[in-house]
């Protein structure tokens, strides 16, 4: 997985792409950083790019979740389609994640 | 399904006199090849542009194979791929000359290459190639595979129980423990095998590991917000059936038509 940030009308954006999977335990950890740094903002983590998701990524995202709770920071999850979707739709994420 | 008596046994880039050996011991003919210059995947696609026509042919390749090789181990007239570390074995899996005389297709890689490597992907891209799967068909096995892939290599061969995401810290304490076990000569080495074959119209895939075993409860729905322990549940969502054996070092997953 990779990643890019942007800050779009104060809002701190993360686009992650590619594969996020048992392999990215440790960038995903930078995501989580930006996350942590967003204190008290408002923080979109846009998984549109992303082709591909796995249970040890959905399980990175429960903490992204965590860590914006800890941080006071807002996180808006941008979902994407096809596998990511799919993926998040299982695990009912939209119960947990505020997912637009 | 064509029942085919012959194999191929090709060597890409691993000592010769031992597919010879592994030729004479098994009785079927062998085509060798020295690691080619060129981009990765071409030494093997010469090796396939020399198996007979209609015939099926085993890919046994080195343990420095890069993920171009991997493709074309998984495509036509491969129907398995067996990765070696240096001296070969003196015989052949029995489930690997089955599975590949009988149409389906095998893989036998060490975790570390498995790892390192889109191995589902590149795997349900081999059995696209030799039997067509609707889009939606392909992602779902693609997935089910992924997931099995990563238990058994994860908690199967590398022998890490649990890998924890409570806590920030812990994304970089799991990514040292996988690390260090795939680094680790005996576990990073263990191979994991995949062994898929079509039975009654049904697609097979079994994921075999070489661990201690684990058994997990294939059916426990897993609490929304936990960060672990989904893969077993998502696998028993997109196939058919799911069967843990042999003391849960293999799972045998099979979808329908």
């Amino acid at each position: 997985m990779n990643y890019d940030v942007k800050n779009l009308n104060n809002q701190k954006v993360i686009s992650m792409n590619g594969r996020l999977t048992f392999n990215d335990h440790e960038v995903f950890r930078e995501v989580v950083e930006l996350i942590e740094g967003a204190r008290g903002e408002s923080c979109v983590l846009d998984l549109s790019p992303l082709e591909f998701i796995d249970s040890a990524g959905l399980g990175m995202l429960v903490l992204a979740g965590d860590a914006a709770k800890e941080a006071g920071a807002s996180l808006t999850v941008k979902p994407g389609g096809g596998q990511v979707r799919q993926m998040l739709d299982i695990a009912k994420f939209d119960t947990l994640l505020n997912i637009v | 399904m064509i029942e085919r008596t012959s194999l191929v046994l090709c060597g890409y880039a691993v000592p010769c006199e031992g597919v010879e050996r592994l030729s004479a011991s098994c009785g079927h003919p062998c085509l060798c090849a020295e690691k080619s210059a060129e981009k990765a995947g071409d030494g093997l696609a010469t090796l396939a542009a020399a198996v007979p026509q209609g015939e099926a042919a085993v890919a046994i390749i080195d343990s420095v194979a890069e993920g171009e090789d991997i493709s074309r181990a998984f495509m036509p007239p491969f129907s398995a791929c067996l990765e070696v570390d240096g001296a070969l074995p003196d015989t052949l899996d029995p489930e690997m000359l089955d599975t590949a005389r009988a149409g389906g297709l095998y893989a036998s890689l060490s975790t570390r290459t498995a790892y390192a490597n889109e191995t589902a992907r590149l795997f349900v891209a081999g059995l696209s190639a030799r039997h067509s799967l609707a889009e939606e068909q392909a992602l779902n096995i693609e997935v089910a595979l992924h997931e099995a892939l990563a238990n058994a290599m994860i908690h199967g061969n590398l022998e890490i129980p649990d890998i924890s995401r409570e806590t920030p810290g812990d994304l970089i304490s799991s990514a040292r423990a996988i690390d260090e076990a795939l680094a680790d000569e005996k576990l990073g080495g263990r191979p994991v095998v995949i062994a898929a074959s079509w039975q009654e119209g049904r697609l097979v895939i079994s994921v075999i590991d070489q661990g201690i075993g684990h058994v997990a409860a294939a059916n426990r729905k897993p609490e929304v917000e936990g960060k672990n322990g989904r893969g077993l549940w998502i696998i028993n969502l997109l196939a058919e059936s799911v069967a843990v054996t042999d003391g849960g070092r293999r799972l045998t997953m099979r979808f329908g038509p």
